[in-house]
Order: structure tokens, then sequence, then C-alpha cells
């Protein structure tokens, strides 16, 4: 099975997104596996949408010697606003829209997302050029954006060689943890 | 201690070393007469393999900076420009964390640095301005890079006005800023005030990192904006893009939590919001102008 999204993150725990926590670890060895798990693939599927279409953090089955346990590590449905303690860092804030509108663009491509919250920003300071504009050709390592928290600017890297296929945040507003950024595809190079 | 036979010497690597009582902060230095900025000399030497804790110190800089590019007014001879390399494979789940607090501890430690060779004791503007009598004697500028590899590199930047007398500050500084010799009367050995402000950040920073330092608690006691009317520029100077409120405390993860004055909406009447960047003005109480 092809793999749909990678993420790549300048740091932090990896972004829970449906796609990556349940989809990869638990469907994606079904379909070829001949075990008890196999004949269930098209149920896992449907649980799967279940939890997106509902938008719930955990989801528990069991009949007939089947048990099943989904569970998101992001508390997906939190407000992507920046509000109080409870978004704290390390508190993840992706929603559900986001991760689904992302993982529909993102067939072959890798998705930067923000390591911490912060402010975005595309330049490095507002007179600036900024990093790299959609389209640019970036190579592995060169800076993409800068996210500030307290004042520590943090440069966020491109991990891959490709083309920049999409900005997905405003410069100056405010991200949240795990928040995709940019778009990259790695087959445009040239 | 400073003297003033020592204190208008111009810094020398010698000087530095023979100050300096940490194990690693300071043991690799880079000292330069001049550079265009400390941080971006220290991010370059970090990524071409210089260890974890050398420092860069510049007699001055000739484009030193602050947040978003702003200009660091850095003369030669009189304060200390310098930046920090720290190098430390974290695990990803603590990244954001170390990132976040790095800033603030950094302040805390350049606060108890000048508080213990002056006796005077500078406070702190959320996140780092370091404010003496209300004016600013030194601010951070901390930067990061590489921190999806494990060559992550944390640089931390500080500029303290030590030996400038008042009336050298440019007009338009008059009233925000002071030094160390303005305000204790006398100046300062720069070499001695820069051992020791790493003395202070290395016992704060293994402190943080073996978890047992309430950076949180420390932080919060020096900083002077909590209880103040504030107003918080999101973006570069933007006022359309300001809010007004009351810091009413620090958040777990270092950023300052501000009663609206205006609450968007029910949650913010009850609940204060989370600011994690942008530029603090504190504001006179109501009704006091």
């Amino acid at each position: 099975m092809k793999k749909v999204k990678r993420s790549v993150r300048a740091g932090g725990t990896r972004p829970s997104s449906v796609d990556d926590s349940i989809a990869s670890h638990r469907a994606r060895p079904a379909k070829h596996d001949t075990g008890p798990m196999g004949e269930h693939s098209q149920s896992i599927q449907s649980f799967i949408d279940l939890l997106k279409q509902h938008n719930l953090a955990e989801l528990e089955f069991e009949r007939e010697g089947f048990r099943i346990r989904l569970k998101r590590e992001s508390a997906a449905g939190l407000p992507l606003v920046v509000k109080s303690d409870t978004m704290a860092a390390g508190g993840p804030a992706q929603t559900d829209s986001q991760a689904a509108a992302v993982s529909e663009q993102t067939n072959g491509m890798v998705t930067i997302t923000s390591p911490i919250v912060g402010t975005f920003y595309r330049s490095p300071s507002p007179d600036a050029d900024p990093y790299v504009e959609e389209g640019d050709v970036v190579k592995k390592g060169q800076v993409l954006c800068i996210v500030e928290a307290m004042k520590l600017m943090n440069e966020i890297e491109s991990e891959v060689v490709g083309r920049v296929v999409k900005i997905l945040a405003e410069s100056t507003k405010p991200v949240e943890y795990g928040q995709p950024l940019f778009l990259i595809d790695p087959s445009s190079s040239s | 201690m400073s003297s003033s036979v020592s204190a208008f010497q111009p810094l020398t690597s010698q000087a530095i070393t023979m100050a300096l009582c940490t194990k690693t902060l300071g043991r690799s230095l880079h000292l330069l007469q001049d550079t265009p900025s400390t941080n971006s000399t220290a991010m370059s030497l970090a990524q071409n393999g210089a260890p974890d804790g050398t420092v860069v110190v510049a007699d001055t800089q000739t484009s030193g900076r602050g947040r978003l590019g702003r200009q660091w007014y850095s003369p030669p001879g009189k304060n200390l420009y310098c930046s920090i390399i720290l190098k430390r494979a974290m695990p990803p789940d603590q990244v954001s964390g170390w990132l976040s607090w790095v800033p603030l501890l950094a302040a805390v430690a350049v606060a108890r640095a000048i508080q213990t060779l002056s006796g005077l004791r500078p406070s702190l503007k959320w996140p780092n301005d370091i404010l003496i009598a209300q004016r600013k004697v030194g601010g951070l500028l901390c930067e990061s890079s590489g921190m999806a590899t494990a060559n992550g590199v944390v640089i931390v930047g500080i500029g303290l006005n030590v030996n400038m007398w008042r009336d050298a500050f440019p007009a338009d500084l008059h009233d925000l800023a002071t030094s160390l010799s303005a305000e204790a009367g006398r100046p300062f050995d720069r070499a001695v005030l820069l051992a020791a402000l790493l003395s202070e950040l290395e016992l704060r920073y293994e402190a943080f990192l073996s978890g047992i330092a309430d950076i949180k608690q420390e932080y919060g006691l020096r900083c002077t904006t909590i209880g103040q009317r504030v107003r918080v520029e999101m973006s570069n100077g933007d006022r359309g893009n300001c809010i007004e409120g009351h810091a009413v405390s620090i958040g777990d993860d270092g950023s300052l939590q501000i009663m609206l004055d205006d609450p968007q909406d029910r949650f913010t009447c009850v609940t204060p919001i989370a600011i994690r960047a942008g530029d603090v003005v504190h504001l006179r109480r109501k009704g006091s102008d």
C-alpha cells in the first residue's frame, strides 16, 4: 500500500492524524494479512471513517472474538485559537478538518508541520524577502520559515529536496503544534 | 569583583578564562574584535561543528540585531555582546518545552548575575527584556535550527549595556535604555560579568535538563509584567493587530497569560489567553494619566 502521507517535523512528536497513527499502523498491514485481522480490513476502515466523521478521540469495538480499539493521540476538535493553559506546549491542537484537508492533497507529498505553538514568519524580518515562494525548488536543510515562541526564533528546514507546492499558513499569524505549514513535492525538484 | 582599573580594559580571552568557573559554557571561546552579529557567527560555528557550550563574544557588532531583524545598538569597548551555543540530543516530545523555557531561564540567569555583581535588582519584561528601574539594560534573542535532526542547536544571544553613560545613548533610546554603570554609578569588568552570567546560566540549564529546577517560579518572581496592564502587538508593531488586557500569570510553557479588556467571546470572559510571541508594552493603569 502506498504511503499517502509523510510528515516531517522540526522536533516534537509526530503529529497525530488519522492517516498516520491509525491507518498506517493498523489498517495497512491488514490488506495483505491472512491472519485474523485480514478479513476485518473493511470493518477497520469503516471504524476509522466513523472516528473521523464524529470527531472522536477513541473508539473500542468487540464482537465474536474480534476486538479493535482505535485511539487518536490528538484531541482533535480543540479550538484552533490559542487560548489558556490547555494549549500549553506539547498540547496538540490539530483539527480534524486540517488533517483531512492535508491528507487529500498530499499524495506523495511531504508535509512540513510546526514543532511548536508560536507565530509563523515567512521572512527573517518584515522588510526581507520570504525564505521561499510557492513553486520554488528547495534543498534539504534549506530554511523555509521561522516559528517564534517566547522570543526564540525557530528556523524550520526542509528535510527533502523538492518543490514547494503550497504554503499552508499565513505569515505573522499564530500556528499550532503539528499544524501543516508547507507541502513539498519531492518528485519535482528541477 | 570588578575594579575601576580593569573595567575599561579591552576584553581578552585570558581575562575571561581566568574569571570562568563553569564546566562547559565558555570553555570553547571565540573572542572577536567585531562581527556583524554574534548570533549569526555562533550559528555558523555551530553548524560547522563547534561543540556544546561554545561562546562567541565580540567587542562590537556591526549589524547587531534584535527580534525580527531590528537593530541592536552595539558600540565598541563598552558593552557585552555574546552568544552561547547549546546542543543537545533531545527526545522529540521534549523539544517544545526545551525551546520554550531556554529564553526565559537565560533571562533569569542574566538578571541573577547582574544582581550578584552590582547589588541592583533587575526585573524581566516578558519574555526576556532585562530592566532596571523600568529601563532596558539588556535583551536576549534566541535562535534555533535543525531541531528535526540530531544536530539541533539553540543559540542564546545576549546584549547588555554595561559601561555606557546615559548621555551616550542615541536620543531615541534615552528614556528607554540604561546601563549597569549608569544605574550603579561605577563601571564593571565585562570579563567578570560574562563569567558570572555563564555560571548562572549553566547552573539553571543543567537543573532544568535534570528536571529539578523550578524555573517557572524563579521566572515569575522576576517578571515585572505579571500584574500589569499590557498591550501586546502581535506582529511587528501592527497596532491594528494588538490586544490589551491584564497580565495574570505565566503558563506552564512560559507563555504570558492575559485576561482581555474586551473579551472576544464567552470563553475569554473567564479564561486568560496565552501569548507566545509579540511585543509587550506595559501600560499605565487606567485613569492614572
